[in-house]
């Protein structure tokens, strides 16, 4: 059995509708842990990518030069 | 006229011992990289720009007064919390001091005005180091109350440039890690869905709710991506991170106002939109450059403080204020105490928020409890429950003790009084929309 939503009424809210989500959202929200473990990996090869073209390679070729 | 002999600096420094103090000076800064890059020059002028914004915002708040300590209205940051000790100044109606400090630095800002009109970017150097020194202390040392990540901003932009050597590449750098690093606040469900948005009463601005979650997802790939684009030696890239960035900032600021575009917009103009094509010079790598490293990568460091303490940090807010945390999330909360007195008596008090940045962060609530216990002798002990709600998720009861008197606040690592949803921490009910600013 399904027990009634207590809201939380904060001052000044009253007039507010409950928070829900759109359909899109809804559509979304099952994945939403996967989607953020896909932005964390986009986000870690950006940054291996750019230290290492443009810092640690440089770094080397600065070296073997010497 | 040799840029090392500019009139001014010949005047104040006319001994051997003045002159070579100058010299030194000027090389422990590398003040020569500012007078031989107009790009410098017009990037100091822009964070002078954005320091006068701050400070003026700050002119009447009562954040460092010593009336806010003896009131208990100040908040510590959670790595010093005794601040308030330290406090000397008065704020307005109770008293001048503190107008007369702000006055100072506004004559000091007037001053650098002049000066970088004059060239004398030594002069300049020495007075923004003075008024950084300050602005850092009140930021980072005297109250958490102002932590704000405009100001982050401008106080990290012009540390590169009054420290560092290499200070346009570092800049560079260091804004689009700015980025980059901010990107991280938004990998989190309230992004990932769009809910901070779609749970405000008014919606996400201009493209609405139905498309919420596209616009934020796109925010996010544009700060891990689109950021370094600002890099690129490929003028299309640049061109299009260029415009993405200039819309961001204009449409964020529908809702944060003029205070974030005005060191961000104007500091990505300056840095990325006059002479784009030096943006992919060489990286520096010589040993000068080590400190600039060190600095990119304590950067990094910081941002990763509130990630690596166990627990949602947005729903928790344990070391939220240390790195970026524009927008973390949509906050609502309720805390609530009931004061017990050796006399038997009890006194109920109940806080609410105010608006969705209004951060309910229980160190906040916690440090002002500890305070009155401490103050007050009456005080046997103090229950406390707090419950917070984000994004338009329910509210759990984070918070729920029976004398947070006896409670102590680590900055580094979670709380055991704060409880986490997956830890126990029972929901109490169901948020309704809210509002942005309010």
């Amino acid at each position: 059995m399904e027990t009634e939503k207590t809201f939380v009424m904060i001052p000044g809210l009253e007039e507010s509708e409950p928070v829900s989500l759109t359909p899109l959202q809804q559509s979304i929200q099952p994945h939403t842990l996967e989607i953020q473990a896909f932005w964390w990996a986009i986000w870690g090869i950006t940054l291996v990518y750019v230290v290492t073209r443009y810092v640690i390679i440089p770094f080397f070729n600065q070296i073997t030069r010497k | 006229m040799d840029i090392r002999e500019t009139p001014l600096l010949r005047t104040l420094f006319s001994s051997p011992i003045e002159r070579a103090i100058a010299r030194a000076y000027r090389r422990i800064f590398s003040i020569d990289e500012i007078e031989t890059t107009p790009l410098l020059q017009i990037a100091t002028g822009a964070l002078l720009f954005s320091f006068f914004i701050g400070l003026s915002r700050w002119f009447y708040s009562a954040s460092i007064s010593v009336s806010s300590y003896l009131n208990n209205e100040h908040t510590c940051w959670p790595y010093f919390q005794s601040c308030g000790e330290w406090y000397f100044l008065e704020s307005l109606p109770f008293g001048y001091s503190q107008s007369i400090l702000f006055m100072a630095a506004f004559a000091l800002m007037a001053l650098a005005a002049y000066l970088m009109y004059k060239k004398e970017w030594t002069l300049v150097h020495a007075i923004l180091l003075v008024l950084w020194v300050g602005k850092a202390i009140i930021l980072f040392a005297l109250t958490q109350q102002l932590a704000a990540n405009y100001d982050y901003y401008d106080t990290l932009l012009l540390f590169i440039l009054l420290v560092f050597p290499h200070k346009l590449f570092f800049a560079r750098l260091a804004f689009v890690l700015l980025y980059f690093l901010a990107s991280t606040i938004k990998i989190h469900e309230g992004w990932v869905l769009g809910s901070y948005f779609t749970s405000l009463a008014t919606g996400l601005p201009l493209f609405g709710n139905a498309l919420s979650p596209i616009v934020t997802n796109f925010v996010i790939l544009m700060q891990i991506i689109g950021s370094w684009m600002l890099l690129s030696r490929n003028k299309y890239l640049h061109l299009f991170a260029m415009l993405y960035f200039l819309s961001f900032h204009l449409y964020s600021g529908i809702l944060v106002g003029f205070r974030y575009p005005a060191v961000a917009l104007v500091m990505l103009l300056v840095l990325f939109g006059i002479q784009w094509r030096e943006t992919h010079r060489s990286v520096p790598l010589d040993r000068k450059s080590l400190i600039g490293w060190c600095f990119v990568a304590l950067m990094l460091v910081v941002q990763f403080i509130p990630i690596s303490i166990p627990g949602d940090h947005k729903l928790t807010l344990e070391g939220n204020y240390y790195g970026l945390f524009m927008f973390e999330a949509n906050h609502q909360c309720v805390s609530r105490t009931v004061t017990h007195y050796a006399d038997g008596t009890t006194y109920e008090k109940i806080k609410q928020s105010m608006d969705a940045k209004w951060r309910c962060d229980p160190y906040e609530y916690w440090f002002a409890i500890k305070n009155h216990c401490e103050r007050d002798a009456r005080t046997e002990r103090i229950e406390w429950t707090f419950d917070h709600s984000i994004n338009g998720n329910p509210f759990y009861r984070i918070v729920d003790v029976q004398d947070a008197c006896i409670l102590s606040y680590a900055p580094l690592s979670h709380n055991e009084w704060i409880q986490l949803p997956e830890g126990g921490a029972v929901i109490v009910g169901y948020p309704l929309e809210n509002f942005y600013e309010r």
